[in-house]
């Protein structure tokens, strides 16, 4: 495990991981050097109340990192060091940074609300989520602004405990990464969803191991891209006790020269008998000169198990836009009709109320915004 | 009798072949059409032509629609003009729910036409008594539209769709096939509740004389290789039920 001291150093030398080093690679993170090198508050933060839900519920902001007490009611949660540590290049940077930390025996009924926001330059913020056996949760997370932000989460399950997430990745410009990682306990659920309906480039890291029976890991995102914006997505799931599920749904829609990524790899062990997993990933692509790469991996060691993957990459059906259009409804609203449902594909949480309509909120502002 | 639509010398093509050679026909206020024609011959063509879908094009000739010209008009504003069309192979659309895709062209239009929009309870009274009318199940408001419809279910959706966006002139591209015998009893009578009105107009592409036993033509064209070859009353396709196209098609 890397110390808070070897965490420093990596970050001083800000050792990024180059398309070289990794076994997948899309991006580079070149990017990011100059992030790091600048000042925090270059830009004004944008006004927190247009991203909290009206509800009466607690609500968390960070401003560049920074917890502000004054502008948040954290119910649960709690300011502070995180215990859990990433391996991964970039988790490896928020270790020993100050965080926050969940940890609740009982089910918290209200959705809780943790806001990101940024002004420029970097912040590297971890986290860690533990339920107690049977304890149910909702989160929201939302990151908005500029600059570089730089998420660890972690998460622990207990047996038969339930998290839904959706992370919103709302930023105007920058950097958001977010690395995923933790344990699920005996038929434990951990939902997650993404969405991406804003500037910033991205990419996320989720990496799980299935080490309990009947765990169940579903995951979901949008990453709606445009101009030269980059989404890299990688999702690995490795099942080793009996009886996990797994599911990837992500959809990738990429307009003028943006590029979205989309890399999901799912293990099965030997010993993962009467395992379940599916991929679905699809990407859309809005103009000649956008790119959507996919790279769905399925590796199987198990005999008896059930695991599919579908992956495919189009334009928007002409004849579903003509339909549409023959009804009275104009070419800008029928494309923004199909766009919108195949948005809506990759929302995979029940649908709690929060959740869904902050990712309609969304994807309906990426449509309307699109003019 | 003022004209609802007049097609003149129309000549068009999809992939640089010629498909309509020169079609003339013309359709009053209040009357019903029947077009009939062997397979291939353009009907379906003609109806794609007159609803504006991309990739085909006119190379000659006029369409008037309502004393406008209509092959001028994007798609969206002849449907908000008042023109429908009753698609031979309705389109499936994933994640879109009807009810939502109905209201949002039902709005549209009225948008277009500079009216006030329904609001989400008065639409859904409205397309819930047209759904009983028809036999839809109204759970199938809520599906995605025409996804995992069988045939007949399909066809039934047009006609729902028609009826609530009641236009003047309606263009029924082989509604009746696929229909079974109580469907196409339930479809006529929508035609004709929704259609026969002396301010609305219906052209019937369809090969069968059965669904002419319910909505009653005017007028019988029939089309063969982009021409209309031979118009009559509604007897003309009672003969060519029993003598076929013969020497029409030769
Ligand atoms: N995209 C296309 N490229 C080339 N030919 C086409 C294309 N679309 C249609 N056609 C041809 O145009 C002709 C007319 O087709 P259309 O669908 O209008 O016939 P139809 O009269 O409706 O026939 P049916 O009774 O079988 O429905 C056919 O020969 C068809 O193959
Ligand atoms: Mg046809």
């Amino acid at each position: 495990m890397t110390t808070v001291e070897d965490s420093h150093k990596t970050k001083a030398a800000l050792t990024l991981p180059s398309p070289h080093d990794e076994e997948w690679h899309w991006s580079r993170l070149n990017a990011l050097e100059i992030l790091a090198g600048e000042e925090h508050g270059q830009f004004p933060s944008p006004n927190p109340s247009s991203f909290w839900s009206g509800l009466t519920n607690p609500k968390l902001l960070f401003v560049d990192g920074v917890y502000q007490p004054e502008a948040s009611h954290p119910g649960p949660v709690k300011i502070g060091n995180v215990s859990a540590k990433s391996q991964n290049p970039l988790g490896q940077m928020t270790n020993g940074e100050r965080g926050w930390t969940l940890e609740i025996e009982e089910d918290c009924t209200q959705p809780i609300e943790i806001l990101y926001l940024g002004s420029g330059g970097a912040y590297h913020l971890p986290s860690s989520v533990r339920l107690a056996k049977n304890v149910s949760a909702t989160l929201v997370e939302t990151y908005a602004g500029r600059g570089w932000g730089n998420r660890f989460s972690y998460f622990d399950l207990g047996e038969n405990a339930q998290l839904q997430r959706l992370s919103r990745l709302s930023c105007e410009s920058g950097f958001t990464s977010l690395i995923e990682e933790g344990r699920l306990g005996e038929n434990a659920h951990l939902l997650t969803d993404w969405i991406g309906n804003k500037g910033a480039d991205s990419r996320i890291d989720q990496r799980f191991d299935l080490t309990a029976s009947g765990a169940e890991l579903m995951s979901g995102g949008a990453f709606l891209a445009r101009e030269k914006q980059r989404h890299d997505i990688m999702i690995i799931t490795r099942h080793v006790a009996e009886g996990c599920r797994s599911r990837q749904k992500l959809r990738a829609l990429a307009d003028d020269e943006s590029t979205v990524s989309l890399a999901v790899r799912t293990e099965v062990a030997a010993s993962a008998q009467k395992s379940d997993g599916e991929q679905s990933l699809k990407g859309l692509l809005l103009s000649r000169n956008a790119t959507v790469n996919m790279k769905p991996e399925l590796e199987i060691y198990a005999d008896d198990v059930k695991c599919a993957h579908g992956a495919a990459v189009g334009e928007l059906d002409p004849q579903a836009l003509f339909y549409l259009e023959s009804r009275g409804i104009d070419p800008e609203e029928a494309k923004d009709l199909l766009i919108q449902s195949f948005v809506m594909e990759a929302f995979i949480s029940t649908p709690d109320s929060l959740l869904y309509s902050t990712w309609l909120h969304d994807t309906e502002h990426w449509a309307g915004e699109k003019e | 009798m003022s004209k609802m639509l007049e097609i003149r010398n129309l000549r068009a093509e999809v992939d640089n072949k010629q498909i309509l050679k020169g079609l003339n026909l013309e359709i009053g206020a209040g009357e019903i059409h029947a077009i009939m024609g062997p397979n291939g011959a353009g009907k379906s063509t003609l109806s794609y032509v007159l609803s504006g879908k991309p990739g085909y094009t006119v190379t000659d000739g006029s369409a008037r629609f309502m004393g406008k010209d209509l092959l001028a008009m994007e798609p969206h504003e002849r449907a908000a003009a008042g023109l429908f069309l009753g698609f031979q192979y309705p389109v499936e659309i994933a994640g879109v729910s009807n009810l939502h895709f109905l209201r949002a062209a039902a709005n549209a239009q009225r948008k277009t036409r500079g009216e006030e929009e329904l609001s989400a309870g008065e639409f859904i009274k409205i397309a819930s008594k047209e759904a009983k009318a028809l036999g839809i199940n109204p759970e199938m408001l809520k599906r995605p539209v025409n996804v995992g419809f069988s045939g007949g279910e399909k066809k039934r959706n047009e006609m729902m769709q028609m009826a609530v966006l009641q236009p003047k002139l309606a263009i029924l591209d082989e509604t009746d096939s696929g229909l079974d015998i109580d469907a196409l009893r339930i479809v006529s009578e929508s035609i004709n509740r929704v259609m026969r009105r002396p301010d609305r107009s219906v052209l019937l592409i369809t090969h069968y004389q059965r669904l002419l036993d319910h909505v009653k033509p005017d007028f019988v064209h029939v089309l063969v290789k982009g021409q209309i070859v031979r118009s009559g009353g509604a007897e003309l396709a009672l003969e060519l039920e029993r003598e076929g196209y013969g020497e029409l098609v030769a």
